[in-house]
């Protein structure tokens, strides 16, 4: 069988969006939200980028300390993990 | 839904009129294996609410138990064994039982998330239990024992998708038009901001990251994202911003290949997509939830389905459909393909379908047919048309112009009437006739408002020769002030054979509107993009069959008057004469093959006469195929085209369209169905014989849907049992990589 059109086996735009995100955080909290969202949009195609993204949220969220956001951010690390 | 039918169930289960799943819940409870469970079912009177809670989530596990172990014993159960087949009847006994005591009770009919966790369960077991339906049947088990059970299964299966019926999903709020945009202008803005802060810091998004980004803004902002169904609200927004907030099929939203993709198949891939992640059923629907939190739309007939799906997330994700009502009191479920059929009849099918009416087939209880699905249809557009009477919508039924306190009671009375269609089979069959007869008698009037037209142009001064010339190709009337606006949409199609008709609406004040429409199976390629020059930019680009072309209303819009429009549709349709005349087979030995865009051999391209007739006859057929077979060599010489492309597909599939948005200068496209190894090797040694690379293209459409499609396009007949055995062929032997073929599939 053949390839099916559609995937482009590039990386998911949800995790180049969060990958940008995380490696340039400044302590924005409102952009760990985001990030949180970005990878509950699953990160379907691409879910080989997700252990790499998920050691560098780790390191985002130390630095976050207890803020909700972070929380939502582990929740989502955790079901993108699954999907991996 | 695979239905066993060896007479009536409940009289060989040994039951009269009590099915099983009716028992009294007393006597089931002591089949649940849970005795902690009993007791706390069987509490005092006076409850306290802790009470209550403990006894609701005993109810609640009890049927997730149950469920979850006749899941298993389905899945695993051997039907030829006697002992297996009795610990499975015992099995469905149980899960029934505690299903009906849970169901009954107060608590749990007033907790959604109570009514969630037992759907659930319930969808858990439902494919097992078709499946195990569908051996009973195919194993051909004649024993009294076999029989008891398939009967058994058969009232399980219609009573276990019963009581979803008020799960509803936490999403798709209607946001009104004015407010949706200000919300996602307010995220553009922030997204704007975020990515100018990410280039101070080196980072530059690709245009779908940005995207994913600006989705992720709005969910964040939103409590979930927003969604603009059928409808191009957003698309004053960037394109790659607005297609990531919009699921339409209009303008830039229209399937890339051109391929027949509505709102509601865009829905149900969303759905399908979740359903297949390694994710909790709970998971799968939260998310769903949460990509439909919001949503707006301006289409009333489009989108007021796909609104209602959004409300049935839960079902959708645990059941693979929603329960609608059926005759006799009866349920069935309404699986995704059904829907998938209904969406693509209501869309492309419905305009102008006198010849699929209402499907031959009449369901049995339990059972979907096509004929239920279309009267869903119908019953729906009746409601529309009742709403935009009472909501004073003329022309359309896009109600942009409403304030948005109106918007929103229009959505909420069009979503309620819906789900009664759905809900209530008596109410959908009433509303189903009411439409029909609505438009048989709008067709009385059609030739009359066709020559009122007709003498209006005349007196203003337009040509008899431009008369004639619309003359059987476009059909033109004045729109007839009773009558709902589906109706009125619907009743001359059904008159008239022209392939283009046009509708003229006086809203006075020297204000026109138009509605130009291409009905089912009709084909406007005659009408091109130079129309744009006569009408303003805002026409569109491709025109697609079985759909409204364009709406117009007012002046801004670059609206025309009649008599204006009259001309200028007369010139377009002769300036397409001069360029195009029909070729008959006897006039092509061999086909040109000059230019690009004539690089397509199809026999079947051979079988058109002289005026654009599709005739077959073995003789036609074997002279047709012979010029197809030298069109081929004599391109294989040709060193303008380094490859060959094998279109395969069944009739109907999207292989000709594919072709069209697909256009490739230096290759030879074959558009045949292909379905066997054989026709597809004798072209592929034939080029590799010319050391030309060869690319298979298969075109992977659902067969019920390539068999709506070629019921629908008027041309030619093609047997079923044509179709059924080409289908088979395909499906035998798929096109696969081998011997530097390249295979890809379009789905």
């Amino acid at each position: 069988m053949g390839e099916v059109v559609g995937y482009d086996g590039g990386m998911a735009p949800e995790i180049e969006a969060a990958t940008a995100l995380l490696e340039s955080w400044d302590g924005d909290l409102e952009e760990l939200a985001w990030t949180a969202e970005l990878l509950g949009t699953i990160a379907l195609d691409d879910p080989r980028a997700v252990s790499s993204l998920a050691a560098l949220a780790k390191k985002v969220c130390a630095r976050a300390g207890d803020a909700p956001e972070v929380e939502k951010l582990q929740r989502a690390l955790e079901i993108a993990a699954r999907l991996s | 839904m695979t239905v066993i039918r060896r007479g009536d169930p409940k009289k060989e289960m040994g039951v009269t009129d009590t099915p099983v799943l009716r028992q009294d819940p007393r006597k089931s409870a002591e089949t649940i294996r849970d005795p902690g469970a009993v007791h706390r079912i069987t509490g005092p009177a006076q409850e306290t609410e802790q009470a209550k809670k403990i006894r609701t989530d005993a109810a609640v596990k009890a049927v997730t138990e149950t469920f979850h172990r006749l899941g298993r014993r389905l899945e695993t159960v051997d039907l030829t064994n006697t002992s297996q087949v009795e610990a499975l009847r015992a099995s469905v006994l149980r899960a029934a039982g505690a299903l009906e005591i849970a169901i009954a009770m107060p608590e749990i009919q007033d907790s959604a998330s109570s009514q969630r966790k037992l759907s659930i369960s319930i969808g858990s077991v439902l494919d097992p239990l078709e499946h195990a339906m569908g051996q009973v049947a195919e194993q051909g088990i004649t024993s009294k024992k076999f029989h008891q059970l398939s009967g058994l299964l058969e009232v399980a299966h219609a009573k276990l998708i019963a009581p979803a019926t008020n799960l509803r999903a936490d999403a798709g709020t209607f946001v009104s038009i004015p407010d949706s945009i200000e919300v996602v202008k307010g995220a553009h803005a922030k997204l704007d901001e975020a990515l100018a802060k990410l280039e101070k810091r080196g980072k530059k998004l690709s245009l779908e990251a940005q995207a994913a980004l600006f989705r992720a803004i709005l969910s964040k902002d939103n409590g979930g994202s927003i969604i603009s169904i059928d409808a191009g609200i957003f698309d004053f927004l960037p394109e790659h911003l607005s297609r990531a907030i919009t699921r339409d099929h209009h303008g830039i939203h229209a399937d890339p290949s051109g391929l027949e993709i509505n709102s509601t198949m865009r829905l149900l891939d969303d759905v399908e997509k979740v359903r297949s992640l390694p994710l909790t059923t709970e998971e799968k629907i939260a998310y769903l939830e949460h990509q439909y939190r919001n949503v707006t739309t301006n289409n009333l007939g489009d989108a007021i389905l796909p609104m209602v799906l959004v409300n049935r997330i839960p079902e959708l994700v645990a059941h693979g459909g929603i329960q609608i009502a059926m005759k006799s009191g009866s349920t069935a479920l309404l699986g995704v393909d059904h829907l998938r059929r209904l969406a693509h009849f209501e869309d492309y099918g419905f305009f102008g379908s006198s010849n699929v009416i209402e499907g031959r087939k009449r369901s049995g209880p339990c059972e979907v047919r096509l004929r239920d699905l279309i009267h869903i249809v119908l019953a729906n557009y009746q409601v529309f048309d009742e709403l935009l009477a009472k909501y004073e919508i003329r022309g359309s039924d896009r109600f942009d112009p409403l304030p948005p306190e109106r918007q929103e009671q229009l959505v909420q009375e069009a979503r309620t009437l819906v789900e009664k269609n759905l809900g209530d089979y008596g109410a959908r069959m009433q509303k189903a006739e009411s439409f029909k007869s609505s438009v048989e008698s709008l067709k009385d009037n059609v030739a009359g408002s066709h020559d009122q037209m007709r003498r209006y142009l005349e007196e203003r001064g337009v040509s008899k020769a431009d008369l004639d010339t619309l003359e059987g190709k476009i059909y033109y009337f004045f729109s007839q002030k009773t009558g709902g606006r589906f109706a009125t949409w619907d009743a001359p199609s059904l008159v008239h054979k022209n392939q283009i008709q046009w509708e003229s609406i006086d809203f006075g004040n020297g204000k026109w509107g138009f509605v130009l429409a291409v009905p089912s199976g009709r084909d406007p390629s005659f009408l091109d993009t130079t129309m744009v020059k006569a009408f303003g930019p805002r026409f569109p680009k491709g025109i697609a069959r079985g759909d409204t072309l364009f709406f117009v209303f007012n002046s801004a819009d670059g609206v025309v008057p009649p008599e204006e429009m009259a001309k200028a549709l007369a010139e377009q349709l002769r300036a397409h004469e001069r360029k195009t005349k029909p070729r008959g087979a006897s006039q092509l030995a061999v086909p040109p093959l000059v230019t690009p865009g004539e690089n397509v051999i199809s026999h079947d391209a051979y079988l058109y006469d002289d005026h654009g007739n599709y005739l077959w006859t073995p003789e036609r057929h074997a002279q047709a195929k012979q010029f197809a077979d030298e069109a081929y060599e004599h391109a294989l010489n040709d060193p303008r085209f380094d490859r060959v492309v094998l279109m395969v597909g069944l009739p109907g599939a999207g292989k000709s369209t594919y072709l069209r948005t697909h256009p490739d200068p230096k290759a030879i496209f074959i558009d045949e169905t292909l379905t066997t190894p054989e026709k597809r090797r004798e072209l592929i040694d034939k080029a590799q014989h010319h050391h030309k690379a060869v690319h298979v293209i298969w075109v992977d459409t659902p067969y019920e849907l390539c068999c709506d499609r070629t019921a629908t396009r008027g041309d030619r007949d093609i047997p079923k049992a044509w179709m059924d055995a080409r289908n088979d062929e395909l499906r035998r032997d798929p096109p696969t990589n081998d011997k530097g073929v390249k295979v890809t599939v379009v789905r």
